[in-house]
């Protein structure tokens, strides 16, 4: 009966392996798609909204460890349409192999493109939808065009995308502390929340800089602007992760540098009338005194507090910036006020959530008050300042 | 062809107690955070986790008690001493007919994810054939060997469930999990109520319990292997809501799938795990649609005794595979799951009811004859 | 073994009859006369070279005696030292039942005993023993003096160990059974001769240890041996392909080995040892998978080095199973599984391949399996030479000329790697087989392809039994006891003594099959 059994398996399994293999494609048959950038449409005809450029790896021209090839390893490749993927489709007909999207880590999006409204959601959809795709997949916004910025010819590697990610998330610096994925944006789209993007511009053919973020509203959803130097590193001493964030302060005439070392920053909603909130946001931070020329004997109680409240002074003059830029200029959310709500306050979030950073915009009427309460850790390996 | 050690069809509680999640984890649970999160909020799934839980494990030690007071008979046997011999017949004809559409439903999800995560191109019919031929092969083998191959793949499901769990961590938000108890009454009754449906499958215990050699210890065994799929679910959903939020935890289709996609094991030689762990899911649903189909024939046994197994299984195979051919898209198979869901509940649930009522009407066998 | 039996039937049949007809014809029988006695066993034998009949007069009584036989095999020191002498010297002089006497006073031979029957005789003298004729007398007398040259005890080629003992068997099934009992001093040691072959007897024993064997292993590992219906036996691999209990599965189900004291150990564990007169490999029976990736090194190294080998080890058997599967899977059907710089010098080094993934994979993995088969014909010497070859032309010329990747090359070596680091060479040789199914799976449906063909090979060992005992036992049968000696071994303080699977209680024994009849009834 076995034997039997087996017969007729075998004797099914085996068209199986006649009829051949639907999706098999050699791996050198495929090209991968390493990062895609968008922009807005230009002179074609009306009907074309965006402009993918697809930046394919050429992997024979990326050479080994053993035998490295110099040049570019990546070709460029464009077109218009009306939705990503239609445009996608239209790009690969100008491929001579099988688009292959699953290692597609980098999504650029031309600030221009991210300004105009209702885009930004649009666009968001196909990469989450489809399977492909990872969560993980990075977001950009550039200062200029998207496609220019894949063109950037970096000296140290040979692809522009290496280069980008490689900025995204190995750079540590408090600005660029937080890639944003789009797992997140996810997130926020579906609970129409405002968000920020990481801000790139090109400085020359050869170099990018990561400028600060880009924040994004949810409801119009558009890029409202961007916070760049400074102030998108402040920002993080309101969100509290302000780490390794360094601060240069006057002591008497003489300019300290100090150094975040642990920061811990706190909201508590002092009152609860949706029209008139009011929050207190705590900040509480350790500091390192990297640089001093001035001459006040650091192992001294007065010495020390004049430090500290300088410190705090220079903090809490920061973040009101931070505020007035964001709360009263952009009028959007991008401080997590939002989470601490849901979190801590959920029945009044529930009644607000609709007109938190836009229509009624709750947001950019509530008050925020700021109180900032140093500790200077270390004075570093010596005692005096140096003259 | 030889004396063995072993009779054949005798099975310990041990056993019992592994094939029980083997049955109950399939499919279900890569939607499950994705249904109860929305119909509860944030974090509070684990709230109606644990009371569906409960609700199944209560039914599981009721089955289980009840088969323990009929040691070594068959399901047909104290079915027929219960509510007399046709209605035994007819229950045991609607097992039969359970366990067609249950294997036939996992036949054909597994045809519908593998398109979604494994091939583009491939027929669905094949897919399906493929892995419905590996269950037949399986079945048609003993039925200690079906306890076997489910001790020996759920170790597998629960690793590799706890290693996605594991490299999640990274990527959760604690943030995501606040604040608790915001969900209504109307929530709870209905999250309880997905939740339950979820853990369906402890009806295949009726019928097992006659090969146990130990039935006295299944009731205990049984509920040890319903809880490890509890505790299962409970750290997979609260994975889920801390990897991704409750609001797109409710927007994805296969949560539980997306996670292994989200997740980079650091070093690892695979960027993306979510094949490989679709993959090795593949053997989760095996074992269930293998337990379902040998019910069908255990069941079928019962009532057409001389029928040989094996050409029970060549009967039965081309409609299940038919039946699973049915749902053309994912609407139909949709309604299809929530049918399976139902009936592999509803079905043991009145059954079970129905047999304690006439338990104690009647009372039990004497001798055990 | 019935299905066998079934189908050789007929066949055996026949030749039994034509065995009885040519009894009939010319019964050769042992008679009182010498002469006519010397005849019938030179007509049997054939009067072959190394026969040897030695007329002699015996000493002081002055009668006829000869004794017969074959050189080469016959220790000839013992028989000139001790029978020779001692019966042409002979001083004394016997009365009453001459042979008796002989027997008794004259040879100075340990193993020694009468027979009157003709084939007897000859079997005795086809084993070595010698045969002495006396005239007038119808009985004979065999002496043991069965010897010869015999290979001596070297360490096992195939099973080398770091640590451990260095004996292995030999062709001699004497020496065998010698080498096992200085392993095992308990009385309860048994060996229980059979002889099997239809034409060319050979001598085969099992070998347990009674009280540790179950009863029933034992009875049924006798009763297999007795039903083997070959012409000729000149190896223990003929008998297991006879004993096993699925001879078309590729997992070997009996375990074969050249030492000594695996035999030993396994006799100790409540195993039963079969060794073949001939043949250096002894087997055992029962064999579960986890036995085929044991070692003995697993118990002469420390716990820690000792479980780490065998994890290592499990490792090993899937990746000669799936590895080149999986590198053709990931290859051409998920891309996007491996890391991007690895996919891209993956893609960068098949560009210019001309053959798809699958068939290089194939192609590889056949050329490795002919170079392996090269370099065990080849003599040791020129061996070397065939490293070379595969290596350098192959491996490299095939690269260089662009017929295969490099990374294919790492794949096959990986995986030629891992099925010799498999204890049981006829488990490896099994996996390797299944290494081109689950290629063929990969190429047609990818990930999923190699995850049937997994759910199908565990499918195929859970019902597959040795002598009753699952074959995936400890993991399969789940007996925790015997978990410590699984996947890991345990510190040798906590290993339990005899493996719980093989020690099945008598009460489980006597009721099992009552209840599955109860159930059957119903």
């Amino acid at each position: 009966m076995e034997s039997r059994c087996r017969f007729a398996f075998l004797c099914s399994i085996i068209p199986f392996i006649l009829t051949g293999c639907w999706d098999e494609v050699e791996i050198d048959k495929q090209v991968f798609i390493a990062a895609v950038a968008i922009d807005l449409a230009e002179d074609s005809d009306e009907e074309a909204l965006v402009e993918v450029t697809e930046h394919l790896i050429v992997p024979s021209a990326l050479g080994s460890v053993t035998n490295p090839r110099p040049g570019k390893a990546y070709h460029n490749l464009s077109s218009t349409g009306k939705t990503i993927y239609e445009t996608a489709k239209a790009i690969s007909r100008q491929e001579s192999r099988k688009a292959n999207v699953e290692h597609l880590g980098l999504v650029l999006i031309s600030r221009e493109f991210a300004e105009t409204e209702g885009m930004l959601k649009n666009i968001f959809d196909v990469f989450i939808r489809e399977q492909y795709m990872r969560r993980g997949i990075l977001v950009v916004i550039t200062e200029g065009k998207a496609k220019e910025v894949l063109h950037i010819d970096a000296e140290h590697v040979s692809l522009p995308s290496v280069y980008i990610v490689d900025m995204l998330e190995n750079d540590q610096t408090t600005m660029t502390k937080d890639p944003v994925k789009l797992g997140d944006i996810h997130e926020k789209l579906l609970t129409n929340r405002s968000y920020s993007l990481p801000y790139l511009s090109v400085v020359t053919e050869k170099i990018l800089k990561y400028d600060g973020v880009a924040v994004i509203a949810e409801k119009p959803s558009r890029m409202v602007g961007a916070l760049t130097g400074d102030i998108s590193e402040d920002r993080h001493f309101i969100s509290g992760k302000a780490r390794q964030s360094v601060v240069t302060i006057q002591v008497e005439g003489n300019p300290a540098t100090l150094e975040i070392n642990e920061l811990r920053s706190r909201y508590v909603l002092l009152n609860e009338n949706p029209d008139a909130l009011h929050f207190r946001v705590d900040i509480e931070l350790d500091a390192l005194i990297k640089e001093y020329v001035g001459q006040l004997d650091l192992y001294d109680e007065e010495n020390m507090k004049i430090f500290t409240e300088a410190l705090e002074n220079e903090v809490h003059k920061r973040a009101v910036r931070v505020l007035e830029e964001v709360k009263d200029g952009m009028q959007v959310d991008i401080l997590k006020f939002d989470d601490f709500l849901r979190i801590h306050h959920n029945e009044l979030w529930e009644e607000i959530k609709n007109d938190w950073d836009y229509g009624e915009n709750y947001f950019a009427d509530s008050d925020i008050t700021i109180v900032v309460e140093a500790n200077i850790e270390s004075p570093g390996t010596s005692l005096k300042g140096n003259q | 062809m030889s004396k063995s050690h072993f009779a054949d069809d005798r099975i310990q509680s041990l056993d019992i107690m592994v094939a029980l999640p083997s049955i109950v984890i399939g499919v279900g649970i890569l939607s499950f955070p994705s249904t109860l999160a929305q119909s509860t909020k944030f974090a509070d799934g684990w709230v109606v986790v644990i009371l569906g839980g409960l609700i199944s494990i209560f039914f599981t030690w009721a089955v289980t008690k009840l088969g323990a007071k009929f040691p070594h008979q068959s399901f047909y046997s104290y079915a027929s001493h219960l509510v007399s011999k046709p209605v035994a017949s007819i229950i045991i004809l609607l097992f039969s007919l359970n366990g067609i559409f249950l294997t036939a439903f996992e036949v054909s999800m597994i045809g519908f994810i593998s398109h979604q995560y494994l091939f583009e191109q491939t027929p669905r019919e094949v897919v399906s054939i493929a892995f419905f031929l590996a269950v037949i092969y399986a079945v048609a083998g003993s039925r200690s060997g079906i306890f076997r191959i489910n001790l020996l793949f759920s170790p597998l499901i629960f690793l590799i469930s706890f290693i996605l769990i594991f490299f999640s961590i990274n990527f959760m938000d604690v943030d995501h999990l606040l604040p608790l108890f915001k969900t209504g009454m109307d929530g709870y009754v209905e999250g309880t109520i997905q939740s339950a449906l979820s853990y369906s499958g402890f009806g295949v215990l009726f019928f097992y319990i006659a090969f146990v050699c130990d039935p006295e210890k299944v009731p205990k065994r049984a509920v040890a292997g319903m809880s490890s799929v509890v505790c299962l679910y409970l750290f997979i959903y609260l994975t889920c809501i801390a990897v991704f939020g409750h609001a797109p935890t409710g927007e994805i289709r296969w949560p539980f799938i997306e996670l292994a996609q989200s997740v980079e094991i650091p070093g690892g030689f695979f960027e993306r795990i979510e094949a490989v762990f679709f993959t090795i899911w593949i053997t989760a649903i095996f074992t269930t649609a293998m337990i379902g189909f040998d019910i069908t024939i255990l069941a079928l046994q019962m009532i057409f005794p001389k029928r040989d197994k094996i050409v029970l299984i060549f009967i039965l195979a081309p409609i299940i595979f038919f039946i699973s051919l049915l749902p053309k898209n994912y609407m139909e198979n949709h309604y299809f799951d929530i049918f399976i869901g139902y009936v592999s509940w509803l079905l043991p649930m009145i059954v079970v009811i129905l047999f304690w009522i006439m338990y104690r009407i009647k009372g039990g066998l004497e001798n055990g004859k | 073994m019935t299905r066998r039996s079934l189908f050789r039937r007929s066949k055996v049949k026949s030749a039994m009859k034509r065995d009885n007809q040519e009894e009939t014809i010319n019964e050769p029988k042992i008679t009182t006369d010498l002469d006519e006695n010397m005849k019938t066993i030179k007509d049997v034998l054939g009067n072959p070279a190394d026969l040897v009949v030695r007329e002699l007069i015996i000493g002081e009584i002055e009668t006829r005696a000869a004794i017969v036989y074959l050189s080469g095999i016959t220790e000839e020191d013992l028989l000139n030292d001790n029978i020779m002498k001692a019966i042409q010297q002979n001083l004394k002089r016997f009365d009453d039942d001459l042979l008796e006497n002989i027997r008794k006073e004259v040879i100075a031979v340990t193993d020694i005993k009468n027979s009157n029957d003709f084939d007897d005789v000859c079997l005795a003298v086809l084993n070595g023993d010698s045969a002495f004729y006396l005239d007038g007398s119808q009985e004979v007398l065999l002496m043991g003096t069965s010897g010869g040259q015999n290979r001596s005890i070297e360490e096992p080629d195939t099973e080398t160990l770091i640590r451990g003992p260095r004996d292995g068997f030999v062709e001699s099934m004497n020496t065998n059974m010698a080498l096992i009992r200085r392993d095992i001093k308990i009385p309860n040691l048994r060996f229980e001769q059979h002889t099997v072959g239809g034409r060319s007897k050979q001598k085969l024993v099992v070998c347990h240890v009674e009280g540790l064997a179950h009863p029933e292993l034992v009875e049924e590992v006798n009763r297999r041996i007795k039903s083997i219906d070959l012409d000729y036996v000149t190896d223990s691999s003929f008998v297991e392909q006879w004993i096993e209990d699925s001879f078309l599965s590729p997992f070997p189900q009996v375990l074969d080995t050249e030492r000594p004291d695996v035999v030993s150990a396994s006799v100790m564990q409540g195993k039963v040892g079969i060794i073949v007169d001939g043949s250096p490999f002894a087997l055992i029976a029962p064999m579960t998978f986890n036995d085929g990736l044991s070692s003995p090194e697993d118990y002469t190294q420390r716990w820690l080095a000792a479980s780490s080998l065998r994890l290592l080890r499990f490792l090993a058997a899937f990746i000669a199973i799936f590895l080149p599967g999986l590198y053709v899977a990931l290859a051409t059907f998920h891309p996007g599984m491996i890391p991007s710089t690895l996919a891209y010098s993956i893609a960068a080094s098949r560009e210019g391949v001309p053959f798809p993934a699958v068939i290089e994979a194939i192609l590889m993995a056949l050329t490795f399996e002919l170079l392996h088969e090269a370099g065990i014909r080849l003599p040791n010497v020129i061996g070397q030479t065939i490293g070379i070859v595969g290596g350098l032309v192959i491996g490299e010329a095939a690269v260089n000329a662009g017929i295969v990747s490099p990374i294919m090359v790492i794949i096959t070596a990986l995986t030629a790697i891992a099925s010799f680091s498999i204890p049981s060479y006829s488990l490896s040789m099994g996996l390797r087989t299944l290494r081109f199914i689950a290629l063929l799976a990969a190429g047609t449906l990818g990930l999923y392809g190699i995850i049937l063909v997994f759910i199908m090979i565990v499918a195929h060992i859970v019902n597959l039994k040795s002598f009753g005992i699952p074959y995936t036992a400890p993991f399969g049968p789940l007996y925790l006891q015997d978990l410590k000696d699984g996947i890991i071994r345990v510190p040798m303080t906590d290993l339990p003594r005899q493996t719980a699977h093989l020690k099945m209680s008598d009460a489980e024994f006597e009721h099992a099959p009552n209840e599955k009849r109860k159930n059957k009834k119903r």
